[in-house]
């Protein structure tokens, strides 16, 4: 029975939502195989338990002992861990599937477990779905399922060439794809593994992998092609189809990879001289597929940003902006700072960095109009210099329902304030009244209630 | 296939009738727990754990029980424990759990989003008053079967209802 009730703000839109949630693509399927998996774990630890106390009974208490101390089987006791259902689901050609002892052709809807291996022959090639990503196995390619765990996904690599689909991850969870000592992490995208004789190449058609081989690590973007050799081999020189402005902007358009990635990725660069026979991810191999010292020291103040390190953050942009004053990254690092001196209520660092910001990019944006409310407040905050903040509002005010004029709720509060300030009382209790209107149960409706109220007798 | 029936031939042990049940409920459940404030992927490892959770417990599931309400109270705890270590994570291992894509929704076809606001907000309110507007508000269930279903009085639903109202309705505008 449903009661009919008037629905309160929002509430529409959550109801809206609600009824278009869909289920998404194949989890079902991983439901049902991890119940079976659930089912199959629980009986194989009944059988276990009921032969155990047969043993006990009919051996005797000597071999009984022998029974408990055997160590137990994984099947029996392992956790009954999340996994992805794999299957084939598209085969052309000769393809073959084997695990444990069991060989057999491939065909479509054929349930891979982990440690299947999957070959293709010269006329063969298949495509995989694990969950939400697919890898393509193409001709003469020889491909190992070797984790298939809702955290950790693996494949080697052993002959051949795939190419791999993956959607987004979810926060802890990780693609890996292992190729003769070089391992490819992905942080959600397409990229093509191909081994040939003694190299492996990695190709990412978009999005962005993390790469370590031989202990050092390489971020690819979009565009980038990357040739991975054991040292005695010839040495072959980075190839770089279109991936100098391909990495670049595949960096600049795709979100940062995961904290852990850029984490390790940092610190462990090395400005050092190429060495023989393996790629470089030094500075000097700039955009054919490492990082410049620029872009390191800006990752690395992203990375502390979204780790919530203000501290830390704000120095790295200060080195920055020492160091590269007309970099390519300054209005993204001055605009970082100003955000993080307001975090940690720096506010002489505030007013400095903002009077450079708005001298040095006067046209207005969003980041420019985040910066002028945040001045704006301080300015307030101190109590002098109020018809420079009213100044700086009254732009904003002017573009009010422009996109780029976010926080609309706090610019309308500190206008009406700095009017206030400003013995424009009228404007001050007008602004406070439009205020109480749009967000009668805002965060500052008690403060303009009090401009309101000190304006009363006008 | 009736709930009682489907609910015996499950507690039986009927392979069929496990799937049928996964058919029925798997997306109710999905949805509570992205409504619960789960993000996305994680919904989808709820999902997955409460059904391997009703496959043990359905030994215990009373017959009069509806099975939708029974499996609402696994999501319920589920997501209480995922809130739980959400708050461990971020405290203890500094680590950020706030996605930056927004949940797909498919309609007809076409693909549109779940907003990270309206997410943010119910994310911000108490699970108990989030459950009784699931119920209410979005499953249409009257306040006296939340009050039965819940072993609650029917006054404190109401109370918890009108509460978690004006916090969505509170933190939906202040978001906006």
């Amino acid at each position: 029975m449903t009661e009919q009730q008037p629905q309160p703000d929002g509430i529409d839109s959550l109801k809206n939502a609600y009824e278009r949630v869909d289920l998404p693509l194949g989890l079902e399927t991983r439901i049902q195989a991890g119940l079976a998996e659930a089912r199959r774990s629980r009986r194989s630890a009944r059988l276990k338990g009921v032969l155990v106390a047969g043993a006990l009974v009919i051996v005797g208490f000597g071999l009984s002992m022998v029974l408990l101390s055997t160590p137990p089987t994984t099947e029996a006791t392992a956790p009954e861990k999340l996994l992805h259902h794999a299957e084939i689901i598209k085969v052309s050609g000769t393809v073959n599937v084997s695990w444990g002892e069991r060989h057999q052709p491939a065909t479509a809807r054929l349930p891979l477990p982990e440690g299947a291996t999957i070959r293709t022959d010269r006329d063969g090639s298949a495509v995989i779905e694990i969950g939400p990503h697919r890898v393509l196995l193409d001709r003469a390619s020889t491909l190992q399922v070797q984790a298939l765990a809702k955290q950790q996904l693996a494949f080697s690599l052993i002959d051949g060439r795939t190419e791999y689909t993956v959607a987004s991850l979810t926060a802890g969870s990780s693609f890996h794809v292992l190729s003769d000592g070089l391992t490819v992490s992905v942080v959600g995208t397409r990229f093509n593994v191909m081994r040939q004789q003694q190299c492996s190449i990695v190709e990412v058609t978009s999005g962005k992998v993390s790469t370590r081989y031989d202990q050092e690590q390489l971020i690819l973007g979009a565009g980038a092609k990357q040739e991975f050799c054991p040292t005695e081999t010839a040495v072959p020189e980075p190839t770089t189809t279109g991936a100098g402005r391909a990495t670049r902007m595949g960096r600049e358009a795709s979100p940062p990879p995961p904290l852990s990635e850029l984490s390790r990725a940092l610190p462990s660069a090395k400005p050092t001289s190429p060495k023989a026979g393996r790629p470089s991810n030094r500075r000097d191999a700039g955009p054919e597929g490492g990082l410049t010292d620029e872009e390191k020291l800006i990752r690395l103040a992203q990375v502390q940003m979204a780790k919530r390190e203000s501290r830390s953050a704000y120095r790295t942009l200060k080195s920055y902006l020492d160091r590269y004053p007309d970099g390519q990254f300054v209005e993204e690092a001055m605009f970082n700072l100003i955000r993080q001196c307001y975090k940690l209520r720096r506010t002489s660092d505030i007013v400095r960095y903002s009077e450079r910001f708005l001298r040095r990019y006067p046209a207005f944006g969003t980041r420019s109009a985040e910066i002028r409310v945040i001045y704006a407040q301080i300015l307030l905050e101190q109590g002098k210099e109020a018809p420079k903040a009213f100044g700086l509002l009254a732009t904003l005010i002017e573009r009010l329902d422009s996109t780029a004029v976010r926080y609309r709720g706090q610019v309308i509060y500190l206008y009406a304030l700095a009017a206030y300030r400003t013995n424009r009382p009228e404007l001050g209790r007008r602004w406070a009244q439009i205020y109480l209107r749009r967000f009668p149960n805002g965060r500052y409706a008690d403060r303009v209630k009090d401009i309101i109220g000190s304006t009363d007798n006008l | 296939m009736a709930p009682d029936n489907l609910l015996t031939r499950c507690q039986e042990g009927d392979n069929e009738a496990w799937r049928s049940l996964v058919v029925q409920y798997a997306r109710a459940v999905y949805r509570w727990a992205l409504f619960f404030g789960i993000f996305q992927g994680d919904a989808e490892e709820i999902t997955q754990e409460v059904f391997i959770t009703a496959s043990k417990k359905i030994a215990r599931c009373r017959g009069e029980a509806q099975l939708s309400s029974w499996l609402f109270q696994i999501t319920r705890r589920h997501a209480a424990n995922y809130r739980r270590n959400l708050w461990f994570r971020k405290i203890v291992h500094h680590k950020e759990g706030v996605p930056k894509e927004p949940v797909e929704l498919a309609v007809n076809g076409t693909k549109t989003h779940l907003s990270l606001e309206l997410q943010q907000v119910l994310r911000g309110m108490p699970l108990k008053l989030v459950e009784v507007l699931i119920m209410h508000d979005l499953d249409g269930y009257s306040r006296e079967r939340i009050a039965t279903e819940l072993g609650l009085p029917s006054g404190t639903v109401a109370s918890r209802l009108a509460r978690a109202r004006k916090l969505f309705k509170e933190n939906w505008s202040e978001t906006n």
